[in-house]
């Protein structure tokens, strides 16, 4: 990374980390929510982008995580944010079982399946009376928070998921399971020829991302203290997840950064502008739709220079090379040939220890 | 009479040039062959005569009338039809609705179902089958008639000899005589130069987007091919 | 014997499903479109057809059916030729969709604004509970009716796509949109033209489905995950395939509702997922 790069980003951890000293509850709130929707579209960017799996149902996870959580914090009578690690834990697991069904299914077959996954789920819970059935439950152990933290808290919490669900979808990809999900997401055919065992990556994938979206869920639910099967499983979750990844840039790691920035500034303005009443959250979606069949040119290249802008002080782009060839000329037009600004070219005539070079 | 016309044609994909300034001619009544290597630019340059590809500069004028930059839709109608490389047929459709798709822009002419049928035998008994049950050669048949169907005065082949038998081959280059007769103009694009100089009055050669020689088909030199097909 | 009523309305009923979704197969199979609207669609001519009832109170509701089926041949139409024309040319898939959920969204809200979010029905009078004995089962008179519109309009659109000269134009534009550009066919134009009979087939379940059951401005989506179930159910590419989709999900929902009545759709999702992973491309499904 790089020193500016670097220095931002710690800037940015002390700011988060001072927020609710400077910040009023209002913006901390919205910067809470704005940071649940980041890690949520990061996971379905996740799948769609880079897995190659496009997710109708990711919503069931939201509701999921919410629930266990506050049965978990419940049972044990334990303030809700102790018991958190839960709610990822649980998603997971409900995901590594039903990825061995959904897996079957292919592009269409597999979005719908998960919609009527998630559908199926969503039933179940508000049959079930324990849980509250159709009109939900509260979340009565929230009174062993100090209500004075509860905000900051959750703030912290918000940060903490959307920061995780950057690093973590960059260290996935910098893994083996990662460089085989990128020659996945080209074609999976040929992946599969070269030795790439695209179930397991798609597996992973499927599992971490539905780990990311029920830690998301059980923060942004534990905050309102309130769950229920009509707002837990909700569609409208992955469709925002799908708005914000699409027009940010999918298959990028900035891209749902970019795309939540745009999604909550339109929201903004189109309340205030144009004071609409009939739910801000799904408003700001008509300028967008207009925005992008009058002039979908423009609006992709004003989204372009704004993703490469954030691209060049978040992502890293200093690539390492090393070079090693006895042959002079040879080696000399490697290098010529590779060297790029972002690149650094190392090249020697022979290594007499090829291991000790490589970062691991 | 001159048939067709293109007059330094630059033609485009996206920002890969394609074609280099590229003058060509027919007469009507004439079989004029276009070969080249793989990648030399027949078949853009047959997919900018339909309008399937826009032209960016130069001109084209069929009958005297410019059609450079109208859409496929309507140069259709104007006499010009073209068996695509890959034969392209409707796989929902079956042989017999695949030749009178052919016929929905059909101009006053001889050619009828009936005709084809009696040029391509074996479709009379396929009629309702559909594509992927044909053979290679067959399915190049359908293709074939299905541009004979609209009674093209100008008639664009792309390489309908490939991945075919010698035998069919024969059968396929045969059938053009007939359609030679009922006063239909041919342009012919082969990678194989010995069926095109055969069966064309004048030849064309293309590399990497240009034209690098023409002139009568069978007064030509194989060594004056093979730099022109290959490049020097 | 109840079982037996159960599920012969559930075959009734399935029909109406049926219809649901064989306009969203239509556009998917010819367009390769995933229309995110589809289920506000639906819900818009459920409204129109209330507003047309409210303004000529003598008229039956079925009679409506004809003049709402104009209006939304008309929407889909104009929908198409201004704006979903513009993204079908792009190879990426996510452009549809977006415009498609734009589109829906405004419509949802669209609807709030003028219509206001209460829960509403289309009323049909007697029709809507007069019943009638068949083979010593109790039938409701409705049902019937509805299916056999819903049979004749697959039959007609079925025939329209495979005997007539616009149908083979149609299927030959799905088939290459290019190529079919060659025999002077204008591929926009086809669309226009699919995406008004989509719209107008599935006006008339909109209808229909609001005489059964309440629905409001929010309903749409609903609306969508069932026409999405029928279309992948029957498998993608198949007409009658939709039909018979439709029929299983009715009767499953109905068989289900008679031992849970709390249940919603609950045994028709689950019906679909077993089916669609048993047969992962769907009952008659072809091209996954």
């Amino acid at each position: 990374m790089t020193k500016v790069s670097r220095l931002v980003l710690a800037l940015a951890g002390v700011a988060a980390a001072a927020g609710p000293w400077w910040l009023g509850d209002g913006p901390m709130r919205f910067l809470s929510e704005l940071f649940l929707m980041l890690a949520m579209a990061q996971t379905w960017n996740l799948l769609a982008g880079y897995a190659g799996l496009v997710s109708m149902g990711q919503q069931v996870f939201v509701g999921l995580g919410a629930y266990s959580l506050f049965v978990t914090s419940i049972a044990l009578n334990l303030a809700p944010f102790w018991v958190l690690p839960v709610a990822p834990l649980v998603c997971a697991a409900v995901a590594a079982v039903v990825a061995l069904f959904l897996f079957r299914l292919r592009e269409a077959y597999f979005a719908i399946g998960t919609w009527v996954f998630s559908e199926v789920v969503s039933l179940t819970i508000s049959k079930i009376e324990r849980l509250g059935g159709e009109r939900g439950m509260g979340l009565p152990t929230a009174k062993l928070i100090d209500p004075r933290w509860l905000e900051p808290l959750t703030f912290w919490l918000s940060t903490a998921t959307a920061a995780g669900a950057i690093v973590g979808t960059y260290a996935l990809l910098r893994s083996r399971v990662g460089l085989g999900l990128m020659t996945v997401r080209d074609n999976d055919l040929a992946a599969a020829s070269i030795g790439v065992d695209v179930w397991r990556c798609r597996f992973v994938a499927f599992v971490l991302a539905a780990a990311g979206c029920g830690l998301a869920g059980a923060v942004s639910f534990a905050a309102t203290l309130y769950a229920a099967p009509s707002l837990a499983f909700d569609p409208n979750w992955v469709v925002v997840m799908m708005f914000v990844v699409l027009i940010g840039g999918i298959g990028t790691l900035e891209g749902p950064i970019v795309g939540v920035i745009i999604y909550f500034t339109l929201s903004e303005l189109v309340t205030v502008v144009f004071n609409l009443s009939a739910g801000w959250y799904l408003d700001h979606k008509l300028p967008a739709a207009d925005l992008y069949r009058v002039d979908p040119n423009r609006l992709r290249d004003m989204v372009t220079i704004v993703r490469d802008r954030i691209k060049e002080y978040v992502v890293p782009h200093r690539k390492r090379l090393l070079v090693i060839e006895d042959n002079d000329i040879e080696r000399e037009s490697i290098v010529e040939l590779l060297a790029h600004d972002d690149i650094e070219v190392t090249a020697v005539g022979h290594d007499p220890e090829p291991s000790a070079r490589c970062p691991a | 009479m001159t048939l067709l016309e293109v007059d330094a044609l630059d033609a485009f994909y996206g920002d890969f040039q394609a074609l280099f300034d590229l003058t060509i001619n027919v007469d009507a009544g004439e079989t004029v062959a276009l070969i080249g290597a793989n990648g030399a630019g027949k078949t853009t340059f047959l997919k900018c005569l339909v309008g399937l590809i826009e032209a960016k500069r130069g001109e084209i004028r069929f009958a005297g009338e410019p059609i450079g930059r109208e859409p496929a839709e309507r140069i259709s109608r104007l006499g010009l039809s073209l068996v695509p490389e890959g034969r392209l047929l409707f796989a929902s459709l079956s042989v017999e609705e695949n030749l009178t798709m052919g016929a929905l822009n059909r101009r006053p002419g001889s050619w009828t179902l009936p005709r084809v049928y009696d040029l391509f035998p074996v479709l009379r008994e396929r009629r309702r089958q559909m594509p992927n049950a044909l053979s290679g050669g067959q399915q190049h048949m359908v293709a074939i008639g299905r541009a004979l169907m609209s009674n093209p005065r100008l008639l664009l082949c792309d390489e309908i000899s490939l991945g075919l038998a010698p035998l069919v081959i024969d059968q396929i280059y045969a059938s053009f005589a007939r359609i030679r007769a009922e006063g239909a103009s041919i342009v012919l694009v082969e990678q194989d130069v010995k069926r095109a100089t055969s069966a064309a009055d004048r030849v064309y050669c293309l590399l990497k987007g240009r034209v690098t020689l023409q002139g009568p088909a069978r007064g030509l030199a194989r060594d004056q091919l093979s730099r022109a097909y290959f490049g020097a | 014997m109840i079982w037996i009523e159960t599920i012969v309305n559930g075959v009734l009923y399935g029909g109406l499903y049926g219809l649901l979704g064989v306009g969203l197969a239509l556009i998917v199979g010819v367009m390769r479109v995933v229309n995110l609207s589809h289920g506000e669609f639906i819900v818009l001519s459920a409204f129109v057809g209330v507003s047309l009832a409210h303004v000529m109170p003598g008229v039956h509701p079925l009679i409506l059916l004809a003049p709402v089926a104009v209006i939304a041949f008309g929407l889909g139409f104009g929908l198409q030729a201004v704006l979903v024309n513009r993204v079908v040319t792009r190879p990426d898939p996510f452009a549809s969709i977006l415009l498609t959920f734009g589109v829906a969204v405004v419509m949802r809200n669209l609807m709030v604004e003028i219509f206001g979010a209460d829960p509403r029905t289309l009323p049909a009078g007697r029709l809507a509970h007069a019943s009638t004995t068949i083979a010593g089962l109790s039938v409701g008179v409705l049902p019937i009716l509805i299916l056999i519109m819903s049979v004749a309009l697959f039959t007609l659109l079925q025939l329209v796509i495979m005997r007539t000269r616009f149908g083979r134009i149609v299927r030959a534009t799905a088939d290459n949109r290019d190529v079919v550009r060659l025999m002077g066919v204008n591929p926009g134009r086809v669309y226009n033209v699919v995406m008004g009979l989509a719209l107008a087939l599935a006006s008339v379940a909109g209808m229909l489905l609001a005489i059964r059951s309440s629905f409001t401005p929010y309903s749409g989506v609903e609306r969508l995950l069932i026409s999405f179930e029928v279309v992948v159910l029957g498998g993608l590419g198949t007409f009658w395939g939709a039909m018979v989709g439709g029929i299983a999900l009715g009767v499953a929902e109905l068989v289900g509702l008679k031992f849970d009545p709390n249940a919603g759709p609950l045994y028709a999702h689950l019906l679909f997922l077993v089916v669609v992973l048993m047969r992962p491309n769907g009952l008659f499904g072809a091209r996954p």
